[in-house]
């Protein structure tokens, strides 16, 4: 059913909102399954789709050597993917099937896809400092905080998650001292095994950084020399010349909203990723999708979930087949150690393969002797059987077996084992 | 060509690769008795190919964040990664594996 005749004659027009992993993905996957109708990207960034993972490393510490663009210029041209960079869609009738941007353009859509994504969320605290504070989500983002870390430069990372880490580890690689300030009593509460977050943790105090957890800032001030103080309630003070916050996302919601699609804690989707109306459509960050092998729906803020469900979206909308379920997977890099993650986060039980807190090592994660999840540092070649053992949920009989480093998982994972 | 060794037979059995310290680096790989070779360092991150997964398919996933590339031509296949690596040709000498590195590095 590719490029059906359209009623009216025309062939048939998608447009995807959004210039991120999903919506790169998504125009890759409609050609891939042979769309061969017109293809509109439109994003509200002046950059070609680009990748966000290097955002808080590569692109802080070696600009020169990093590759962001998730496709050469020339690849959208070849594919006949016309595209709109730097116009922000600003409404859509989904009825009407008609988009209007900012620009004043008004694109005409028999099906369109919105991979919105998200942006940081505001810390208004730290916003109305004015200068020194900076956020990590765009190109321009990390572009312009790179220009004020240098070697001896004091650095308050708020917000003790992913980015906050990484960007954290980033800093020190370029000679920064950095505290990372978190409200909460944990870090990377919401999302990392507890004994990945103890490798982590110490990793970084290895390196000299240092964690003020359970710090719920109230005042944050600059004074004459332009040092920034940022006070807690129960009376700590942190102070340092530049502050990097990452506490979240606001997801990008307000066109759907807008256009009367269902949106709870993002954008409703089925299995094929269509929204409360038949001819839209989400995915990625933005998208809380219909989940049948977990019987409920899901949203991740990971770039395997961008990838592989703008792959599944953009192909559903050409083919009409439902997306695969995947397990949840995404992977965090500091200090040159690769730590990923799969499937539940919260177990019974750790089983570590490799000494606990080894810098290489396989841990599974264990429900009444069930994998429900992994994760692997500096041991990625793991992962792969790991992710086989918990969508099939491998139940372990022989925790020695297991256990040791040399039993070969791949022989675990298919059963030979 | 300048011939480099790898190892013998018996140290690269099936499923498994080995990383070769040439310049550039150049990971072999023994699939069910076939050989390739491939350059070691990943395309898209600073990853080494001969600890990535071997897949059934002749396709080497990277350890580091999943890109899979074709043994025989090198070639990209998924995100991230989105340049091909180059190829090396492999020759089996008695019990010896050898690469063949083209002169000047590849």
């Amino acid at each position: 059913m590719n490029a059906l005749p359209h009623p009216s004659g025309h062939a048939p027009v998608h447009v995807v909102v959004g210039g991120g992993q999903a919506a790169a993905a998504a125009v890759t996957a409609m050609r891939e399954a042979g769309f061969s109708g017109r293809i509109v990207l439109v994003g509200a960034e002046a950059h070609l789709p680009y990748e966000r993972p290097p955002l808080s490393k590569e692109v802080l510490v070696t600009p020169q050597a990093a590759q962001v663009s998730i496709h050469p210029e020339g690849f959208y041209a070849e594919k006949g993917i016309e595209c709109r960079f730097g116009d922000a869609a600003v409404h859509f009738d989904a009825d009407e099937r008609r988009l209007e941007l900012a620009s004043g353009e008004t694109l005409a859509f028999d099906k369109l896809l919105l991979a919105t994504g998200a942006r940081a969320r505001a810390y208004p605290l730290l916003d109305q400092l004015g200068s020194g504070v900076f956020t990590l989500r765009t190109l321009d983002d990390a572009e312009a905080l790179r220009g004020h870390i240098w070697p001896g430069r004091r650095v308050l990372v708020v917000g003790g998650g992913v980015i906050g880490l990484e960007v954290a580890a980033s800093a020190v690689i370029m000679g920064a001292d950095v505290t990372v300030i978190e409200r909460g009593a944990r870090l990377m509460a919401r999302g990392a095994p507890a004994p990945m977050v103890e490798t982590l943790i110490a990793l970084h105090r290895d390196k000299g950084v240092t964690f003020a957890l359970g710090a719920d800032l109230v005042e944050a001030t600059r004074a004459n020399t332009r040092e920034i103080t940022l006070s807690a309630a129960d009376g700590r003070q942190f102070v340092g010349d530049l502050v990097v916050y990452g506490i979240g996302v606001e997801l990008n919601v307000d066109l759907a909203i807008s256009a009367g699609l269902r949106v709870e804690d993002g954008i409703v989707v089925d299995e094929y990723g269509r929204t409360s109306h038949p001819d839209i459509y989400a995915a990625g960050d933005v998208a809380r999708q219909w989940t049948p092998a977990r019987g409920t729906h899901l949203r991740f803020e990971t770039w395997a979930n961008a990838q592989n469900q703008g792959t599944g979206v953009g192909r559903a909308m050409v083919t009409g087949e439902p997306c695969a379920f995947e397990v949840p997977w995404y992977w965090t890099d500091q200090y040159g150690h690769n730590f990923q993650v799969a499937g539940a986060q919260e177990a019974d039980e750790w089983l570590h393969r490799g000494e606990p807190g080894a810098l290489k090592a396989t841990v599974f994660g264990l429900k009444d002797d069930v994998v429900v999840g992994a994760f692997t540092v500096d041991n990625g070649r793991e992962m792969r059987p790991a992710r086989a053992m918990i969508a099939t949920g491998h139940r372990i009989t022989d925790r020695t077996l297991i256990a040791n480093p040399k039993t070969d998982l791949r022989k675990v994972a298919d059963g030979r084992l | 060509m300048e011939k480099v060794h790898v190892c013998s037979l018996a140290d690269l059995p099936p499923g498994e690769a080995r990383r070769v310290d040439t310049s550039p680096a150049i990971a072999v790989f023994n699939l069910d008795g076939a050989f390739y070779a491939l350059a070691d360092l990943c395309t898209h991150g600073n990853a080494s190919m001969a600890e990535g997964y071997l897949e059934d398919d002749c396709t080497v996933e990277c350890p580091v964040h999943t890109a899979r590339f074709c043994l025989k031509t090198g070639k990209a296949l998924t995100q991230p990664a989105t340049i091909d690596l180059a190829t090396f040709a492999v020759e089996v000498e008695g019990n010896d594996i050898y690469v063949l590195m083209p002169q000047g590095g590849a």
